[in-house]
């Protein structure tokens, strides 16, 4: 791919413009090499800038890097769950896809739940793809990007960074190395409960109201960074209406970066940064304002209630 | 409140049986009847789903236990029932209370008395003695009656009509309210409650309506209903848990109990039907649901210690 190119088609992603459907091919044929390389546990050096869920809604990604910095100036690592539920997931992923591809070493994706095929049937991205592309084209060549994003990053030797959580069948670092990840998320097993569990005031493990994944205990999250020599459990997946949350004496933190999520529910988002001696701060965001989202209010989005 | 507005809170009884009609054809509910009245399905996000299911699930235990309790003469009045399908659940179940009397607009009215008639899976089970009336715009029977009617004007237009039909003060009566009483202006909606305080013997009422309107999820609520025109007008008068009781514990009644739609969920859908819902379809919207959920009370008050009111509860199935 032209450099050039490459850079027409962010400024233009950066716009909320699609690009067209042979060069979603070629920019997700170009991500899926780099992520190819990359080890199941991405090695991330600090200083970086950690966020949660996106779900779309691309105005207030742009709101997070007004807040966090512009990629490549700011070192990101974003923890999954880009698409599914607003109505910008093509614009959303493709954007941060193409600044991996431009800036490989500026920006770190994980995956999450919901880069699926079976979620995103559910929660909304194939019905965006099929609306602005009139096939599943682009939601196929995305899928088979996630089957090669990762599952987890390390900061510094002393962060995990995941989507969801711990799995019961996980007690070390290593053990994430085996996983062959190439794959749809499966339904159970060590790759599933990465990608669904959530911490709870609980001790060990429990079930999930999900129906994928584990509850786990500050017990379970102790154990592990005793025994990987970490210090912090940071993840996503959970909204928090305060952007986020820490848990078990603070060796377990929830960032949630998508502001009045689906457009309904009044929280602000945050980012998590931290400095080149891990030092941490919060950034907290709002929603973007309705001028900045530009379209007509006539158009503004209409989320369900019982009525 | 001007036309538009009444248009818009009109439209709202069609979003209703949309949400209801995508409930039951998923499997979540038990009401055959709904797609009769819904042109254009659509399928609700898992969360509208859940939801839907709890708030159908608490309507019809207090129902049912109401039909099941009274004697033969007892009667549901549906404030604002919309495109509701009580009588042909009842009926279907054998479970029929002396009468029911809806009342809504003439534009709704007019819709479903029209759905219900040229749809004859509806009209044979519509008791022998109906006849539309009214330019089409009712229905008369003795067991189901469907009125037009503005419940601004309730004691003043509404009743007449009601008296007309042979509703008797004297009989116990379940009043139900559906996101209904909440569009209102309270003076208006307090008028419906002073007159049933004033004039019925042993009366119950049903509500299921939004509550806490000062939180962040409240008040992007309310700008996101307001952006499609509609005004939650009675939700600032009565914005909690307590205050919705409150609201019929003030005017003498014997008992008043509220209970929001998450701890609803939560405690009251029993594990069976839990595990049941979850095989249906995935969810991933736990806390976006439990959000909304507690923005939405059932509240179950009745103003006499008097059967069956004092032995039916939200907590019995």
């Amino acid at each position: 791919m032209v450099q050039s190119d490459l850079d027409r088609q962010i400024a233009q992603l950066r716009r909320c413009e699609i690009i067209t459907e042979s060069e979603v091919k070629e920019l997700c044929n170009k991500a899926r090499e780099i992520f190819i390389e990359e080890s199941n546990v991405q090695r991330v050096d600090a200083p970086v800038t950690i966020c949660g869920d996106i779900h779309g809604q691309f105005y207030d990604l742009q709101e997070l890097f007004t807040v966090g910095g512009e990629c490549p100036d700011t070192n990101y690592l974003f923890m999954g769950d880009f698409v599914d539920r607003g109505f910008y997931s093509v614009e959303t992923f493709l954007l941060l896809l193409a600044l991996k591809v431009r800036y490989p070493d500026r920006i770190s994706l994980l995956r999450g739940n919901h880069e699926s095929r079976q979620i995103t049937q559910v929660y909304g991205f194939y019905d965006e793809c099929m609306r602005k592309y009139g096939s599943a084209n682009v939601w196929r060549y995305c899928c088979d990007v996630f089957d090669y994003m990762s599952l987890v990053a390390i900061i510094d030797d002393r962060i995990l960074c995941v989507h969801g959580g711990l799995s019961p069948v996980v007690n070390t670092v290593d053990q994430i190395r085996t996983i062959d990840r190439k794959q749809e998320v499966p339904h159970e097993g060590a790759m599933c409960d990465l990608l669904w569990s959530d911490p709870e005031d609980i001790t060990g493990w429990g079930l999930s109201p999900r129906g994928a994944g584990y509850l786990f205990g500050s017990d379970v999250v102790q154990a592990f960074l005793h025994t990987n020599r970490l210090d912090l459990v940071a993840r996503a997946h959970q909204l928090v209406m305060e952007g986020y949350k820490h848990m078990f004496d603070k060796t377990c933190v929830t960032v949630w970066s998508a502001p009045n999520y689906c457009y309904r529910c009044g929280n602000v988002a945050a980012i998590l940064e931290f400095d080149e001696n891990l030092a941490s701060s919060f950034k907290i965001f709002e929603a973007a304002p309705q001028e900045a989202r530009g379209t007509p209010t006539a158009k503004r989005p209409a989320p369900d209630y019982f009525l | 409140m001007n036309n538009s507005n009444d248009a818009v809170v009109q439209g709202t009884s069609n979003d209703a049986a949309v949400s209801r009609e995508s409930a039951a054809r998923l499997g979540y509910i038990n009401d055959p009847f709904i797609r009769y009245f819904v042109k254009r399905p659509q399928r609700r996000a898992p969360l509208i789903n859940r939801g839907t299911h709890s708030r159908f699930d608490g309507m019809q235990r207090i129902i049912r236990q109401f039909v099941r309790k009274s004697s033969s003469k007892c009667q549901i009045v549906s404030l604002g029932a919309g495109m509701d399908t009580l009588y042909f659940l009842l009926r279907q179940q054998q479970e029929q209370p002396w009468r029911i009397f809806e009342i809504d607009f003439t534009e709704i009215t007019a819709k479903k008395a029209a759905a219900i008639y040229k749809t004859s899976a509806l009209r044979s089970l519509l008791p022998q003695d109906m006849a539309v009336a009214k330019g089409g715009t009712e229905l008369h029977s003795h067991d189901y009656t469907l009125i037009s009617g503005d419940l601004r004007e309730f004691a003043t237009s509404v009743v007449p009509k009601l008296m007309a039909r042979g509703f008797d003060c004297s009989q116990p009566t379940l009043f139900l309210s559906e996101c209904v009483l909440i569009y209102l202006d309270p003076q208006h909606s307090d008028q419906i409650l002073d007159w049933i305080t004033d004039n019925m013997k042993h009366a119950g009422i049903l509500t299921y309506e939004q509550i806490l309107p000062h939180d962040r999820f409240g008040q992007m609520m309310i700008e996101n209903l307001r952006a499609r025109g509609l005004e939650l007008r009675g939700l600032h008068a009565y914005p909690t848990l307590q205050s919705t009781s409150q609201r019929f514990l003030d005017r003498g009644w014997h008992s008043a109990v509220a209970v929001d739609l998450a701890t609803y969920h939560e405690k009251l859908v029993c594990e069976d039907e839990q595990s049941r819902l979850a095989k249906i379809e995935f969810m991933d919207e736990w806390e976006e649901f439990r959000l909304l959920a507690q923005h939405y009370a059932f509240t179950f008050a009745y103003t006499a210690d008097t059967a069956p009111f004092n032995s039916m509860s939200m907590e019995q199935i």
